[in-house]
């Protein structure tokens, strides 16, 4: 009898907080946006699990949880705090990244610089809300709207934040469709909306074979902070466009990004346990991501338009929306948009060209945040 | 962050401006050589094109699509713009 008393204070009833329980329910939440709104679901649905998981309390005595030393979560996690596989996921995305919209076009990706406006607007707000300035570094990449970036970069600078961080970023990416248009339609015309935009041109297999040689020399001889992220993302489209790795490409963008996503995700979500995430930090930290994410959808739109100032092919300024790097997403958000105005009016491979573009400037903002706030 | 302090002394001591306007700085410089480097893509294949013609990589890589394919992409096309018209 005493055997089954002291196995009964053991269990997970016995030991359930309140912040557990509600992180239970926001996994739950979580798993529900993703299988009834379709809202991101290959990120939400782990995360959303591993929140489950991360929150039935452990036993003190037995390495169970993501912090626990030994713990087979740890060592999963591991892969996040080491920052292994972010990098693995942009290796993923390059191999089913197509640049030809962005070659057809190259003052699109001016899009992509614009809409990192709200990094680095953000990483000022967290400094006035008494960040470190590693910490506010951390926070402002959830501008970026890049699940990888933003995990790269915390576990680099902040990694006590990275729980709360790569939610909210994650969160956000699944909320592009609810956030965009209301920021899109207020900062646009009836009849910018209606905009045409004209058919991007052919291009070649020798052009999409030397951009990414090209583009990484560039990015990474001027930002090498940023050279894990954009060498993967790079070298993955070398893979699909060179052709003769058909093999390597196809494992890239398949089988080796669904399993990082699958122990990324999940390891996340464990990390959210009550008792290290439900803090007036992690509320701010959501707070200030919100911000950032509204800043760089603004900073893209209006820098779109100013380019109309001086452009004989003017730009329809809701793709510069999609300079916040959430692939495809923020394209698709553009594309509904337009077409709300007009039907036959195809926004989406242009705007598939800025959103690409900003894949590569907030991979460059993190590596400079990071080679900046290194010590 | 030990407590919240909100103040713009954070912002000075942290060189929070700085950071931003170099930040912002070396991302635009970044892209616009990246958009630069592009724009001149065409002329420098043209002229390598010259040298080493780019039919012989085409054809020797470039995977033949099967006539199901073209079909199915034809349905597709036919089928999305009925859907427009309704």
């Amino acid at each position: 009898m005493e055997i089954l008393f002291e196995f009964l204070k053991t269990t997970g009833f016995a030991n359930l907080t309140f912040g557990n329980g509600l992180m239970i329910v926001i996994g739950i939440v979580f798993i529900n946006l993703a299988i009834t709104k379709h809202y991101e679901p290959l990120l939400l649905l782990p995360i959303g699990f591993g929140m489950v998981v991360g929150n039935i309390p452990s036993i003190s005595s037995m390495a169970l949880g993501v912090y626990d030393d030994g713990s087979v979560l740890r060592y999963i996690y591991f892969g996040v705090t080491s920052g292994l596989f972010p990098p693995l996921i942009f290796l993923g995305i390059g191999a089913m990244t197509d640049f030809s919209t962005m070659l057809s076009n190259p003052k699109l990706v001016l899009l992509g610089a614009a809409a990192q406006m709200g990094i680095f607007l953000t990483l000022i707000g967290a400094m006035y809300l008494g960040f470190s300035p590693e910490e506010a570094g951390a926070i402002g990449i959830i501008g970026g709207a890049d699940g990888p970036t933003a995990i790269f970069l915390s576990a680099k600078l902040a990694p006590h934040l990275l729980g709360a961080i790569a939610i909210a970023a994650y969160s956000y990416m699944a909320l592009v469709p609810v956030i965009q248009p209301p920021i899109m339609k207020l900062l646009t015309t009836k009849k910018e909306r209606l905009m045409r935009m004209p058919e991007p041109r052919q291009v070649s297999v020798r052009e999409r074979i030397i951009f990414p040689i090209a583009g990484f020399l560039i990015a990474s001889l001027i930002a090498p902070g940023a050279m894990t992220l954009l060498g993967m993302l790079f070298f993955g489209n070398l893979l699909k466009e060179s052709m003769v790795t058909d093999r390597l490409a196809e494992s890239a963008r398949n089988a080796l990004i669904d399993i990082v996503t699958i122990l990324l995700g999940f390891s996340v979500g464990a990390s959210t346990q009550a008792q290290t995430f439900l803090n007036p930090q992690s509320m701010l930290i959501f707070g200030l991501g919100a911000l950032s994410f509204s800043v760089a959808t603004a900073s893209g739109v209006l820098f779109a338009k100013f380019m109309n100032l001086f452009l004989k092919d003017k730009i329809n300024p809701l793709v510069g929306a999609a300079g916040v790097s959430a692939v495809p997403d923020s394209a698709r958000v553009v594309q509904m948009v337009g077409q709300e105005e007009d039907p036959h009016n195809f926004l989406l491979m242009h705007a598939m060209a800025p959103n690409v573009a900003g894949v590569i400037g907030s991979a460059v903002a993190a590596g400079i945040l990071w080679s900046v706030m290194v010590k | 962050m030990n407590s919240l302090h909100f103040s713009i002394q954070n912002i000075i001591d942290g060189q929070g401006i700085p950071i931003a306007i170099t930040g912002m700085l070396i991302v635009f410089c970044v892209l616009a050589l990246i958009s630069l480097f592009i724009a001149v893509l065409p002329k420098l294949t043209a002229w390598l094109g010259r040298y080493f013609p780019e039919t012989e990589i085409q054809e020797a890589s470039t995977p033949q699509t099967s006539s199901n394919d073209a079909v199915m992409a034809a349905i597709a096309y036919v089928y999305h713009m009925r859907r427009q018209e309704k």
